[in-house]
C-alpha cells in the first residue's frame, strides 16, 4: 500500500458567525447531517481503498466549523474511525476555526479529534474580519479573548494571517511583534491574498503582485530567520522553505505542488466535491461533481472534465515561461485558484510569481548560509 | 501469451542483460531481462501479479501510453520512461507522476532538442535521468551545458542524472568508470534485442573495448584525450570524425565541480580536527 496521505478539505457547514468582507466563499445555511457524513466518507474511503492510498488527513473547515456542536464532531469522529478501521486505513483531523464561537466546552473534541491543537485567523491590524453587524475591534476583542481562553486550556493554536495594505505600511517588525510578542502565537502562517468570489472594493484593494508585498515578506523572513528560528518560532512559508534548501524533509503548502489535483480535493455540506474551499463554494462552473450523486468518487474523478482542466494547468505553463524558472521544482505555476481569481483563467501563473521567486532566493540563501555557519561552528 | 522459439543464448555471457520487447519475454527463459513496452496494461497481463525477479526493469516506450496498469502493480519495480522526443513530448511528464508512489522511476531522454528543458522538468517531478545518445551539435551541446549546470548548482536538483551523476561521483572518489557502461550502451552488459530478437544493429559498436583501442591505435583524438578512460571514445560512435571539444569541456566542468567537491570536504574534516 502506498504511504501517500490524501488530503481532504471538508466543508460541513456553510454557515459562518462572520461576514468578512474579503471572504472568497458564498455562504449559505446548509450543513452536513451525520448520516450524509456516512455516505461521504464510505465513499471517499473506497476511494482510498480503490487508489491504495494509506492515510487520509481531513481538513474541517466552513463556513464556520464552530457553528456545528461539538457533540457533532464527537460523533463524527467515531463515525469516521469505524469506517476508516473497516478499510485497514488511517485518518487523521485538522480543524480550521475562527475561534469566535469556541468555549470550554470546545476542549474534549479539541483534545480528542485534533490533537490538542486548532488553527484559526487573524490579520494584523484587522481591517477586513468582522462579526455580522459588528466591527473589527469588536472581532479582534472575542478572538484574542477566545484563544487565550484555549491556550490556557493547553490548546496549541497555530494562526494564518493574510497582509493587507495597512499591514505593509506597518512592516514586518510590528506584524512579527504583534502576533509573537504581544499574542504569544509560537506558530504562524502568512498566506498570500487573492480577491476570490464575487468582487467586492475590500477584495480589489488587496496587494496581488506589487512591489511592497515582496519587500514585506523578504523583511519578514529576515526577522523570523534572526529572531524566530532561534526561538523555535515558526512561521510559515519560511519554515517549510527553510527546511527544503536545508535538505531537511518537509511538507510544502498546497500553493506549491507539482499538480493539486493529484493530492487535494474538497467536499462541502451539499456534497459538490472540487478542488478547494473557494472553488467549491464560489465558482460552480468548476466543481468536479456531487458525491451524493455518484456511485463512486473515483468514478466522479475520472470521468470529471475539470479535474482534467486541472491536469493540465501545469502542463500548460511549464510549455511557457516556468520551464524557466530555478524553483520550477518547488512551484510549478503556483496556486490555481490564485491564478484565476486574478486572471479568470486556469491557464496563468499564479499573480505572486515575482513574489514566490524572490522568497524562494532568499530563503535559499539563508540555508547556504546556515550551512556553511554551521560547518564553521562545527 | 503464445509460446515462442526461445532466443538462442548465442555468445552471450551469462551475466549479459537482454534488453527485449515484452512479447519476447517468454523466449528468454533464463536470461535477466529489461523489457519494453508501449502498452504498460498488456506488460502487467504478461508478468503477471508478482514481477518475476529477473526482470531487472519496465521501460515504458510511449509516454502517452495509459500509466494506470503501473501505478498499484509490481511495486517496487524499476521503470524506465523513454522520451524519444524531449521537445513535443515535455509536458506528459505530469501524467506519470502517480508512478514515483510505488516504484523507483527513470526517464531516458533522447539527445534532441528540447534535452535541458525535459531534464530540467523530470528532476523537478522528482524522477531520475538518463541521457541517450551519442553526438551532439553545438546547439545540443549548448543545452548539455546548461542541464549539467542545473544539475550542479540548482538547490533544487536531488535526483541522479546520468552521465553526470557517475562521473562526478567517480572523480570525487577517483574510481573508475565509463560512459558505455554508466549509460547502459556496452552491449557486453546489455544487449538490445529488436522485435525479432535479433541484436540490434543501431545499439552502437559490438564490442566497446575494441572499439576504443581501434581508434587510439589510428591514432585520432581519443589518443591524447585526458578524458578517454571515462568516455571510453563512447563521443566518437558512431561518426569517428567528430569533434570532441565540446564534449571535452563538460568532462573538465565535471572534473572541476569534483575537485570543489573533494576540497570542500576536506576542509570541513580538517575543521573537525
Amino acid at each position: 500500500m502506498s504511504t501517500k496521505v490524501f488530503s481532504l478539505i471538508l466543508l460541513p457547514t456553510l454557515q459562518c458567525n462572520a461576514d468578512c468582507d474579503y471572504c472568497f466563499e458564498v455562504k449559505t445555511n446548509d450543513r452536513l447531517s451525520l448520516e450524509r457524513l456516512q455516505e461521504l466518507i464510505d465513499k471517499v474511503l473506497d476511494h482510498l481503498v480503490e487508489q491504495d492510498i494509506a492515510g487520509l488527513m481531513i481538513h474541517w473547515q466552513g463556513g464556520e466549523a464552530m457553528t456545528l456542536p461539538p457533540s457533532w464532531f464527537a460523533r463524527a469522529q467515531a463515525l469516521i474511525a469505524a469506517a476508516a478501521a473497516a478499510r485497514g486505513r488511517i485518518v487523521t483531523h485538522g480543524l480550521q476555526t475562527n475561534m469566535i464561537g469556541y468555549s470550554p466546552k470546545w476542549n474534549p473534541v479539541i483534545r480528542e479529534m485534533f490533537d490538542n491543537s486548532v488553527s484559526t485567523s487573524l490579520d494584523y491590524p484587522n481591517l477586513y474580519r468582522r462579526r455580522r453587524g459588528q466591527d473589527a475591534a469588536d472581532y479582534n476583542a472575542v478572538w484574542t479573548r477566545n484563544v487565550r481562553l484555549a491556550r490556557a486550556a493547553g490548546i496549541e493554536v497555530g494562526v494564518i494571517a493574510v497582509p493587507n495594505a495597512a499591514t505593509l505600511e506597518l512592516g514586518a517588525e510590528r506584524f512579527y511583534s504583534h502576533f509573537v510578542d504581544d499574542l504569544g502565537i509560537r506558530s504562524f502562517q502568512v498566506n498570500t491574498p487573492f480577491p476570490g468570489g464575487e468582487s467586492n472594493q475590500a477584495k480589489g484593494l488587496l496587494p496581488t503582485g506589487s512591489a511592497a508585498l515582496i519587500g514585506f515578506y523578504i523583511d519578514l523572513a529576515e526577522v523570523w530567520l534572526t529572531r524566530g528560528e532561534r526561538d523555535g518560532v515558526r512561521v510559515g512559508p519560511f519554515d517549510e522553505l527553510l527546511a527544503y534548501f536545508s535538505g531537511t524533509p518537509t511538507v510544502l503548502p498546497c500553493i506549491w505542488t507539482d499538480d493539486c489535483a493529484n493530492h487535494i480535493l474538497c467536499i462541502d455540506a451539499r456534497g459538490h466535491v472540487a478542488q478547494c474551499d473557494c472553488w467549491v463554494t464560489s465558482y460552480p462552473d468548476y466543481r468536479f461533481g456531487n458525491i451524493f450523486e455518484c456511485a463512486s468518487l473515483s468514478e466522479l474523478l475520472a470521468a470529471s472534465a475539470v479535474v482534467e482542466r486541472f491536469h493540465q494547468r501545469p502542463m500548460a505553463l511549464v510549455a511557457r515561461d516556468c520551464i524557466a524558472c530555478d524553483y520550477l521544482a518547488l512551484c510549478h505555476g503556483g496556486c490555481p485558484v490564485r491564478a484565476f481569481s486574478v486572471h479568470g483563467t486556469l491557464f496563468e501563473k499564479d499573480p505572486h510569481c515575482a513574489l514566490y521567486q524572490a522568497l524562494f532566493g532568499h530563503l535559499a540563501s539563508a540555508a547556504a548560509r546556515e550551512a556553511r555557519a554551521s560547518a564553521a561552528r562545527t | 501469451m503464445s509460446h515462442q522459439t526461445a532466443i538462442p543464448p548465442g555468445d552471450y555471457p551469462d551475466q549479459t542483460v537482454f534488453s527485449i520487447p515484452a512479447a519476447l519475454f517468454q523466449a528468454c527463459p533464463d536470461r535477466r531481462v529489461i523489457l519494453r513496452t508501449a502498452d504498460p496494461a498488456a506488460a502487467r497481463t504478461l508478468l503477471g501479479p508478482a514481477v518475476p525477479a529477473r526482470v531487472l526493469f519496465l521501460q515504458v516506450t510511449d509516454l502517452t501510453a495509459d500509466l494506470g496498469p503501473l501505478v498499484h502493480w509490481g511495486e517496487g519495480l524499476d521503470i524506465d520512461l523513454l522520451m524519444a522526443d524531449p521537445a513535443s513530448e515535455l509536458p506528459l511528464l505530469y501524467r506519470c507522476t502517480g508512478l514515483l508512489d510505488r516504484h523507483p522511476v527513470r526517464v531516458t531522454i533522447a539527445l534532441l532538442p528540447g534535452v535541458a528543458r525535459a531534464v530540467k522538468l523530470a528532476v523537478s517531478l522528482g524522477f531520475a535521468v538518463r541521457l541517450a545518445g551519442h553526438q551532439a551539435s553545438p546547439a545540443l551541446l549548448a543545452e548539455l551545458r546548461e542541464a549539467l549546470a542545473g544539475y550542479l548548482h540548482n538547490p533544487t536538483v536531488a535526483q541522479p542524472v546520468e552521465p553526470f551523476h557517475g562521473l562526478l561521483l567517480a572523480f570525487l572518489h577517483d574510481t573508475p568508470v565509463d560512459l558505455w557502461s554508466l549509460l547502459e550502451r556496452d552491449p557486453a552488459a546489455v544487449l538490445i534485442l529488436d522485435d525479432q530478437g535479433q541484436a540490434a544493429p543501431d545499439q552502437g559498436p559490438a564490442c566497446v573495448t575494441a572499439w576504443r583501442e581501434g581508434l587510439v591505435a589510428a591514432g585520432a583524438e581519443c589518443r591524447d584525450c585526458p578524458w578517454l578512460a571515462p568516455c571510453g571514445a563512447y563521443f566518437k560512435w558512431p561518426r569517428p570524425d567528430t569533434d570532441c571539444t565540446g564534449v571535452k569541456s563538460l568532462f573538465a566542468e565535471l572534473h572541476a565541480a569534483a575537485a570543489e567537491l573533494r576540497a570542500g570536504l576536506a576542509a570541513f574534516a580538517a575543521s573537525r580536527g
